[in-house]
């Protein structure tokens, strides 16, 4: 997260699907440093542990209240029961994650290690309550996304740019969302996988 | 002179303008009270599973974001 507040919820997206995504469960694990500790807490999606997402749409969960600051990392599960032929991912997301068969959202049932990807699923984003924010939206290609940079070392450019704006008191609240695709021009011919032009 | 290319919207004009068109349920809180403090934003692509794709279906994907 790259901005300060007090209410999280997280965007789920099944954008390029033609089946419907259904989740039998979501859970977030607080950041170390949050007023609630690294406490596990179930989403809900309009009060529903289950959510159906229709083919081409987006929801949001309803947010929880929770205290948060820039620079936090926030851990989301999803209970995934219903599948979409195709995905809606971002494959250069260099953070790893975890695949677990069956619902493992009481770690308690986790069993055995887990399949690991270095790609996001779903995850559309996650929006911080603020009274006070602003956002700078930055559209690039890989070099924005992050070409180069080791999973997890948030070493792009543009996390490097969001931590300058959170030394200088009178930025400190400016959210920095990277919108980056690797491959993707603005006009003209590319890859099917870098995203329309 | 040559006339100006006529372009097409790009990928990433799509995406912000569908980034903040998104449905929203009407108990998640009323979209007044976010403004654009977004702790974190990605931009998603269509990918069809092949080889390096995992398996997703009944099981739990945890993330970091």
């Amino acid at each position: 997260m790259t901005v300060a507040g007090h209410a999280v919820r997280i965007r789920i997206g099944n954008c390029f699907g033609t089946e419907p995504l259904v989740l039998s469960g979501a859970r977030v694990v607080w950041p170390a440093g949050s007023d609630k500790g690294r406490a596990p807490q179930m989403l809900l999606f309009n009060g529903s542990k289950t959510v159906s997402i229709s083919p081409g749409a987006a929801l949001v969960s309803d947010p929880v209240d929770c205290a948060v600051t820039a620079g936090m990392d926030l851990s989301v599960a999803l209970y995934i029961t219903g599948l979409p032929a195709t995905l809606t991912a971002h494959p250069g997301a260099r953070a790893t994650s975890f695949i677990a068969p069956g619902n493992t959202l009481d770690d308690s049932k986790a069993a055995g290690a887990p399949q690991i990807c270095t790609r996001w699923y779903f995850l559309c984003g996650v929006d911080v309550l603020s009274h006070s924010a602003t956002a700078l939206a930055i559209l690039g290609d890989s070099i924005t996304d992050g070409y180069g940079c080791s999973p997890d070392s948030y070493s792009r450019w543009v996390d490097g740019f969001a931590r300058r704006l959170q030394t200088n008191p009178a930025t400190a609240d400016v959210a920095v969302l990277n919108l980056g695709i690797g491959g993707n021009r603005r006009a003209g011919a590319e890859s099917p996988e870098a995203g329309r032009a | 002179m040559l006339a100006p290319k006529r372009m097409a919207a790009s990928a990433p004009a799509q995406l912000l303008a569908g980034f903040f068109r998104m449905p929203e349920p009407e108990r998640s809180g009323s979209a007044g009270e976010w403004p654009l403090g977004n702790g974190l934003a990605t931009a998603l692509l269509a990918e069809t599973p092949g080889k390096d794709t995992p398996v997703l279906r009944d099981v739990t994907l945890r993330q970091c974001a």
